[in-house]
């Protein structure tokens, strides 16, 4: 039913941004088209109460992000990141690791909105998968998730060449729900590993090229 | 022909290869339950155990040995305990061990036993990966 809600609620997002911008008066011209590449610097933490939250303290890390659409319509991204953590006292990991990186991947769908000339909203949803790695090859143990997120921020315009590229310095807030449903464990601790909240902020820089 | 099939057979016996040496499963954690109890088969609550690795538990003539202590729990109000760790490739050898001079009291091999260390091995255990350890009794001297 979640599930099924957000569906619904993206759909309805998708549609009405779609309708929004072929009204409006601005983007009645043929739209260009724009490539976007992002790197950001990101810090997340997790709400306590879950695994994730009390077992690791995440270092920031970085995203890479590449992203297409038309000028004034949502636009589709990918990302992939990574991020460092450390392994706090825990009942589960047995100690058996030293070092964790948290790799994160995903798709999403963006839309800016213009605030002034040289300032925009962008807000986005995305699903992702986030694998936390311990240790390295071959003892290697992964736990994989999967997760829906949303982040709103903001892209100033720092230069740009008309109809060439625009260069932007961007800031984000957002948070996200992590499911990791292929994980074996006992019928006890499964709720504790298996759910968790995450909010993050992230800084970074955006070129779109047209 | 032949140099691309000789090529596909290394890297599928090289995919083999290293799947077989990964030591851990991903997500897959094996979880040892059980409860400590008295001669008269009453739980006992609050007992000190360890959860060590690799125990040389058939070794009773000295002093018990083991690789390290993985975690310390002590038993709830039903003496019951539960230690989680990540599931291994192959059968791993853990120990449940009692502080010294109390002994626990258990059948391996169709023979009793009186030692600190009870072990335990994740070779058998349900698909949510549960190895049920039962009741071990404590020897209180």
């Amino acid at each position: 039913m979640k599930r099924f809600l957000l569906f619904l609620s993206v759909c309805i997002c998708l549609t009405g941004q779609v309708l929004h911008a072929q009204t409006t008066e601005t983007n009645q011209r043929k739209p260009a088209v724009l490539f976007g590449f992002a790197v950001d610097g990101i810090y997340r933490n997790f709400i306590s109460g879950s695994y994730l939250a009390d077992t690791y303290q995440i270092n920031p890390g970085y995203q890479l992000k590449m992203t297409f659409g038309f000028e004034g319509y949502p636009g589709i991204g990918l990302y992939a990141g990574a991020q460092g953590a450390r392994i706090l006292d825990n009942q589960f990991l047995g100690g058996f690791f030293e070092r964790t990186r948290f790799r994160d991947s995903g798709i999403f769908i963006f839309y800016d909105i213009p605030i002034v000339e040289k300032l925009q909203v962008r807000t986005d949803i995305g699903y992702g998968a986030l694998v936390v790695v311990h240790g390295e090859s071959p003892q290697r143990f992964l736990l994989d998730y999967q997760h829906f997120y949303g982040n709103i921020g903001v892209k100033y315009r720092l230069f740009h060449e008309p109809q060439i590229h625009r260069v932007y310095l961007t800031g984000a807030v957002g948070s996200g729900i992590f499911r990791g449903n292929q994980l074996v464990i006992n019928a006890f601790d499964r709720p504790y590993l298996e759910r968790a909240t995450d909010v993050r902020i992230s800084i970074g820089i955006l070129l779109e090229l047209y | 022909m032949v140099n691309r099939l000789r090529v596909s057979f290394i890297v599928v016996l090289l995919g083999v290869f290293i799947t077989a040496c990964k030591e851990f499963e991903n997500n897959n954690f094996t979880t040892f339950l059980g409860a400590i109890v008295d001669a008269d088969g009453r739980p006992l609550a609050g007992v000190e155990l360890f959860f060590v690795e690799n125990p040389d538990w058939w070794n009773s003539e000295e002093e018990s040995k083991f690789d390290r202590i993985i975690y310390e729990q002590r038993t709830n109000a039903l003496g019951e305990f539960r230690f989680v760790v990540p599931r291994r490739n192959f059968d791993a050898f853990y120990g449940i061990k009692v502080s010294e001079p109390n002994l626990l009291l258990f059948e391996q091999f169709d023979q009793e036993f009186t030692q600190s260390i009870y072990p335990v091995s994740d070779g058998q255990r349900s698909a949510d990966g549960v190895v049920n350890v039962g009741l071990i009794q404590l020897l209180r001297p």
